[in-house]
């Protein structure tokens, strides 16, 4: 008797799960009204994180950056398209020799306290974004020295002819001197006053952040008067929210969840191409790939197959990109040819992806001299990869295992957590040179592929820098003079486009020596209800500027 | 004329488990009068326990109480509700059990379970009076210093000593009827006779009547009035203590009387019923004793006997009884 | 008494100490955090700087010293991630964590008991069959799955109850709490439920066992006979012999909810202290780890100080010193 009545509960459960699963006409409540009981423009924003700390230098992620720069300036500012524009420096000047920048300060702003914004607040802000705390140090690492030149012109040397030093102030928010200063870092963190749109009102960690429009901000006064920012780290519940009208924009949609939204009258999916693009390294150009691997690179003659373009490229036909974007992205990312997305300085549409032919594959690991051995496979390889860091990242480095393994190569599938991988291919080999083969992401959102060109293929030595500062994603010690010697001229040109066209040249010639494999770029999804107009940004920075209201 | 306090008439109480129906109590009738020590005596597993237990209805699943009339002060109690049985349990008629051991909770004070019958049954008292009436219960049972006791738990205690609380709390909201199943079973031998002793004494202070059920023939003829002799379920002989020890008619109390051990008679053997007290589902067809009975004649393995009077207030239920008298 | 107290407290410093050590020895395999705080492209100096300004530099002993030193004085180091103080960053989210655990903890009470006790009384009746079958429905459901069903159901097709958070903050008896409030305990019902389905279930079964020994004690039968009626009976004289192994239960329970509501804050975005801890073990934060273990061993030790404590109340022949 009672197993039957336990039958017969389990079979109800599994029913009241399936009618529940399948339910798409659930109520949405009234709750997507944008206005709250006084009338002013509110909206809701569902992030997938929380701001570690509003204390701007503490940490250089995306989400707190983006959730700072509601409270904070910076001296430039990236439009939409990622295009420089003046915020704090109405105008800047730059010698001749590239070596001397001259910023003209915006007067009449204050912070949100009433203080007045001057130069004194651009140095002292300088100053401690290169003190210990601050992870912006790189902002002014080409910076020889900086001074006051009146309350309102502040000069900058840099120690090296570098047309890019806007791409990295962009990074650098402006605090304000006498709030600040004498402060403890814990102090600055819960108090913070900037020049910014927003003011804050309220952060209940992890469970919400309020701002409130500044009224006497200098710019153009955004739409909405109250922004409150909710941090839901589990998609599903994010997904909850939207549909349950608790919030008016959710970020960061999981694939699974878009159809069911878009099935919804009243809710909105954006998606474009993302920055990030998702791509393979192997380490092409050395003798001794990995010494310190857990399970090393086998090859029947002792040779590294990496160094033969020949294997590069048939490692590069044999994975069917366009199915991993279909089968595993379901349709939501874009085949990569280059690190460089559309419409970025440096894009070339002549670099075009290699096609998927395995059949050519096997043929030209042939030719290279690396036939099947009496185990069907020519050699050995790890593929090292994160399995939650990127989007679907581990079922993509199972996917490209599987097409490697179909045309004879042996992968072992190393996958770790982000806290590990990161660790084990740190840069510069400091935790033991251990991947000859990884799969990582890259995202700039500094809209320059001189800087990229800098850390990507800069040439790079197993044992080193070879230029100081260059080549730190460099995974593949992939050297190549000439390139390198574009990548300086690039650095100093000052004219955007000029400097577009010598990095288009680079990346060809990158390209053509298949110094690494791109996958694809992946797309960010977002999905809002019909209250509001959203207008997403290429770096995938989420603004309440960029939200306009319907009604 | 004594008055009868209890009267009970075909009492059938079985069990029904899936091995088949224990017919425990089989057609029982008897009375109590006031003030009386009514002994019921008999094998274990012969249903004395099961009839105490009937009385106050405290029969639980598979038992059932099937049939019977239990009269208490003139009403029947087959007829009430369990509400009202709360209300006649502990107060008209209290239970003392058999094994002092586990008689009372452990984890509550002896002076608490005693004072839950006076919450439950004598509500207008206060709490000192309360107190005070414990004390004194107690006192009555003989254990020193009560004031302290009061606060004692049941493992801080002795098997006799528990036993006492265990009357006294019988005793608390003076009942007309004491039902004692084998109460003195569980003691040590030296404390019997003074526990025995001390319900006497205490029955006939209170002046309530005592159903004392014991398997120990020579306790009943000690204190017993009236004896009853169960055998499988059934009353096979009543009748006062004197015309049962001396004069017995049926062969299983023949039995039970010779198998007591006489220190003054020097004896090499200890005398025994033959047999076992057979299995409660298979019980012989004509008369449950008929196996063990060295009178046994076919008619015997036919028919179930009757209660038939053999004396004044004395019937046994025999084909052949007895001429009867003392060895 | 007091003697025993004093021992426990020994213990208490014992146990600390062999935690931290363990603390110290497992993250220390873990990875090292810095690169989860510094830029993909970072260079050997800011790497370096970095290190240097968390300390990570010197070697794990000299860390393990510092560590102690600190934590004697009531500091238990900053967060690499947030930059500010461990121990403050799980107190203040020790409250949330607390009303879900404790509003649980209450359900588990309050239905689990008087379910265990029915169904362990009368445990032929139908009802005790289903709710037997439904307790072994509640052990095996993840909660994450228990959670989503629940959102789905109450949020999405009723609409009756939000998704997630938490609600507006009241106060009551002059703590601030969101219990306090209509739209707080509309936001903490459904995590509470979620967390609490598992231990009802736990406290059914452990209940009902009990409960059916402690019906055939004879004292059960002995306070019938006295007219005891049936409600007292059970819960009175049954239920609080079968409280001791409850009562262990309960204590581990309630350890166990306070370390690890992990996964229902993470599905009702609950600004508790489970979502901090897995966000610093992703991030590899140690001093929030570190910090967070040893506050969730204080508060077993003091658990498991409180439950001893109550075994005496509850039965009188246990003795503590033995």
């Amino acid at each position: 008797m009672r197993r039957k009545i336990t039958v017969i509960f389990l079979v109800m459960v599994l029913l009241v799960s399936l009618l529940t699963g399948c339910g798409s006409d659930t109520k949405t409540s009234s709750d997507s009204d944008t206005t709250d009981g006084n009338g002013s423009k509110e909206v809701v924003i569902a992030l997938a994180g929380d701001a570690q700390s509003l204390d701007p230098y503490v940490l250089n992620e995306t989400i707190t950056n983006a959730i700072n720069n509601h409270l904070y300036d910076q001296l430039v500012v990236p439009n939409r398209d990622l295009e420089i524009q003046p915020a704090l420096a109405e105008d800047w000047e730059v010698s001749e020799d590239a070596l001397t920048w001259t910023f003209y300060l915006r007067e009449g702003v204050k912070f949100h306290n009433g203080n007045d914004f001057t130069a004194d607040d651009v140095i002292y802000s300088f100053d401690r974004s290169l003190e210990e705390v601050s992870a912006f140090k790189y902002c002014l690492s080409t910076v020889e020295s900086y001074k006051k030149v009146d309350d309102y012109t502040i000069e900058v040397v840099c120690n090296e002819p570098n047309a890019l030093l806007l791409a990295h102030l962009k990074d650098l928010m402006i605090l304000d001197k006498e709030t600040c200063e004498g402060q403890t870092d814990e102090w600055i963190a819960l108090n913070p006053n900037g020049t910014g749109r927003y003011k804050f009102v309220e952060h209940r960690r992890g469970d919400e952040i309020i701002f409130e429009r500044n009224e006497d901000f200098w710019g153009e006064s955004p739409e909405a008067e109250k922004v409150v920012f909710k941090p839901i780290t589990n998609a599903s519940t994010r997904t909850a929210n939207m549909v349950s009208g608790a919030v008016n924009f959710i970020t960061d949609v999981p694939v699974r969840d878009v159809e069911s939204l878009e099935s919804n009258d009243s809710i909105n999916i954006i998606t474009q191409p993302s920055l990030r693009v998702i791509y393979l390294n192997l380490a092409g150009w050395t003798d001794n790939p990995s010494p310190d691997a857990d399970m090393p690179l086998k090859s029947p003659d002792g040779s590294n197959p990496f160094k033969n373009i020949k294997v590069r490229e048939a490692i590069y036909r044999a994975i069917n990109e366009d199915e991993i974007i279909e089968n595993v992205m379901n349709g939501f990312a874009t085949p990569a040819a280059t690190y460089i997305p559309e419409g970025y300085n440096g894009y070339n549409p002549d670099i075009k992806r290699l096609d998927y032919d395995a059949e050519l594959a096997e043929k030209l690991l042939d030719e290279a001299g690396y036939p099947r051995q009496d185990d069907g496979y020519r050699f050995e390889i790890t593929l090292d990869s994160s399995n939650d860091r990127y989007i679907n990242d581990a079922e993509i480095a199972t996917a490209v295992a599987g097409y490697l393994e179909k045309v004879g190569i042996k992968v072992n599938l190393n996958l770790m957590s982000r806290s590990i991988f990161f660790n084990y291919i740190a840069g510069l080999n400091r935790e033991g040179d251990n991947t000859h083969f990884c799969m990582t992401g890259w995202a700039d959102s500094g809209g320059e592929s001189a800087l990229m060109g800098l850390d990507l293929v800069y040439s790079m030595s197993q044992d080193g820098y070879i230029k100081e500062g260059y080549g730190g994603v460099n995974r593949g010690y992939y050297q190549n003079p000439e390139t390198d010697e574009l990548i300086d001229r690039a650095i100093a040109t000052v004219d955007p486009e000029e400097r577009d066209s010598i990095m288009q040249e680079v990346w060809k010639i990158a390209a053509d020596d298949i110094s690494y494999i791109p996958l694809h770029f992946q797309n960010d999804i977002y999905a809002h209800d019909d209250s509001i107009i959203y207008h997403p940004r290429k770096d995938n920075y989420i603004y309440a500027w960029d939200i306009e209201f319907t009604n | 004329m004594a008055k009868k306090i209890l009267e009970v008439r075909n009492l059938r109480t079985y069990f029904h488990t899936f091995k088949g129906t224990v017919k425990a109590v089989d057609d029982v009738s008897f009375d109590i009068n006031e003030g009386e020590i009514l002994g019921v005596v008999g094998e274990s597993g012969g249903g004395k326990s099961v009839t105490g237990f009937s009385v106050i209805r405290l029969i639980e699943e598979p038992g059932k109480i099937e049939t019977g009339e239990i009269i208490y002060n003139g009403e029947n109690l087959m007829k009430k509700s369990e509400n009202q049985m709360n209300k006649v349990r502990g107060k008209d008629i209290s239970m003392i059990f058999q094994d002092p051991m586990t008689s009372l909770n452990p984890v509550y004070t002896i002076g608490k379970q005693i004072e839950e019958v006076l919450l439950l049954h004598e509500k207008d008292l206060t709490k000192s009076q309360r107190k005070q009436k414990c004390i004194e219960l107690l006192k009555s049972v003989g254990i020193s210093n009560p004031e302290s006791r009061m606060k004692s738990y049941p493992h801080q205690f002795s098997g006799g000593m528990r036993q006492r609380v265990v009357i006294a709390t019988a005793l608390a909201a003076s009942p007309k009827l004491i039902i004692a199943d084998e109460p003195t079973t569980a003691l040590d031998v030296t404390i019997q006779a003074q526990i025995l002793k001390l319900m006497q004494n205490l029955v006939e202070e209170h002046g309530c009547a005592l159903m004392l059920i014991t398997h120990d023939l020579a306790v009943i003829s000690e204190i017993a009035d009236r004896i009853n002799v169960m055998y499988c379920g059934k009353i096979i002989e009543t009748g006062n203590t004197k015309d049962i020890i001396k004069e017995y008619k049926h062969p299983y109390t023949e039995g039970l009387i010779n198998s007591i051990p006489d220190l003054d008679k020097d004896k090499k053997k200890l005398e025994s019923i033959s047999g076992i007290v057979p299995n409660m589902f298979d019980l012989p067809e004509g008369c449950n004793f008929s196996p063990r009975c060295r009178y046994c004649k076919q008619i015997c393995k036919e028919e179930e006997p009757e209660l038939q009077q053999v004396g004044q207030s004395h019937y046994i239920a025999c084909h052949f009884p007895l001429k009867g008298g003392e060895k | 008494m007091f003697q025993y107290i004093i021992k426990r407290i020994f213990q208490l410093v014992l146990v600390l100490f062999l935690v931290s050590v363990l603390i110290f020895a497992f993250t220390s395999v873990m990875g090292n955090p810095v690169y989860l705080m510094v830029r993909e492209d970072a260079t050997e100096e800011e790497i370096k700087v970095v290190e240097e300004y968390l300390g990570l530099d010197k070697p794990i002993y000299v860390q393990y010293g510092v560590f102690i030193r600190n934590a004697l004085q009531g500091d238990f180091g900053m967060s690499y991630m947030y930059h500010q103080s461990a121990l403050g960053l799980i107190m203040e989210r020790f409250p949330a964590t607390l009303e879900i655990v404790l509003l649980a903890m209450f359900l588990a009470i309050t239905i689990g008991i008087p379910l265990g006790v029915f169904s362990g009384a009368y445990s032929k009746k139908l009802f005790s069959k289903i709710v037997m079958t439904l307790s072994i429905a509640g052990i095996s459901l993840p909660s994450f799955w228990i959670g989503m069903v629940m959102i789905i159901l109450f949020s999405l097709t009723l609409g009756v109850l939000p998704v997630s958070g938490r609600g507006e903050m009241g106060t009551f008896l002059g703590i601030e709490t969101s219990l306090a409030t209509i739209d707080g305990l509309k936001h903490v019902i459904l995590p509470a439920i979620t967390l609490a389905i598992g231990n009802i279930a736990q406290i059914v079964r452990l209940t009902r066992g009990g409960m059916q020994e402690s019906i055939r004690q004879d004292y059960v039968k002995f306070a019938r006979a006295k007219g005891v009626p049936t409600r007292k009976v059970l819960f009175g004289h049954a239920l609080k012999n079968t409280l001791i192994p409850v009562v262990t239960v309960f204590g581990l329970q309630l350890g166990s909810l306070i370390a690890f509501t992990t996964i229902t804050e993470t599905i009702f975005a609950w600004p508790g202290m489970g979502k901090l801890l897995i966000d610093a073990i992703n991030s590899a934060d140690r001093p929030i780890i570190a910090a967070y273990i040893l506050f969730v061993a204080v508060m077993f030790v003091f658990i498991n100080f409180v439950v001893d404590i109550l075994y005496t109340i509850i039965d009188p022949r246990i003795d503590l010193n033995q």
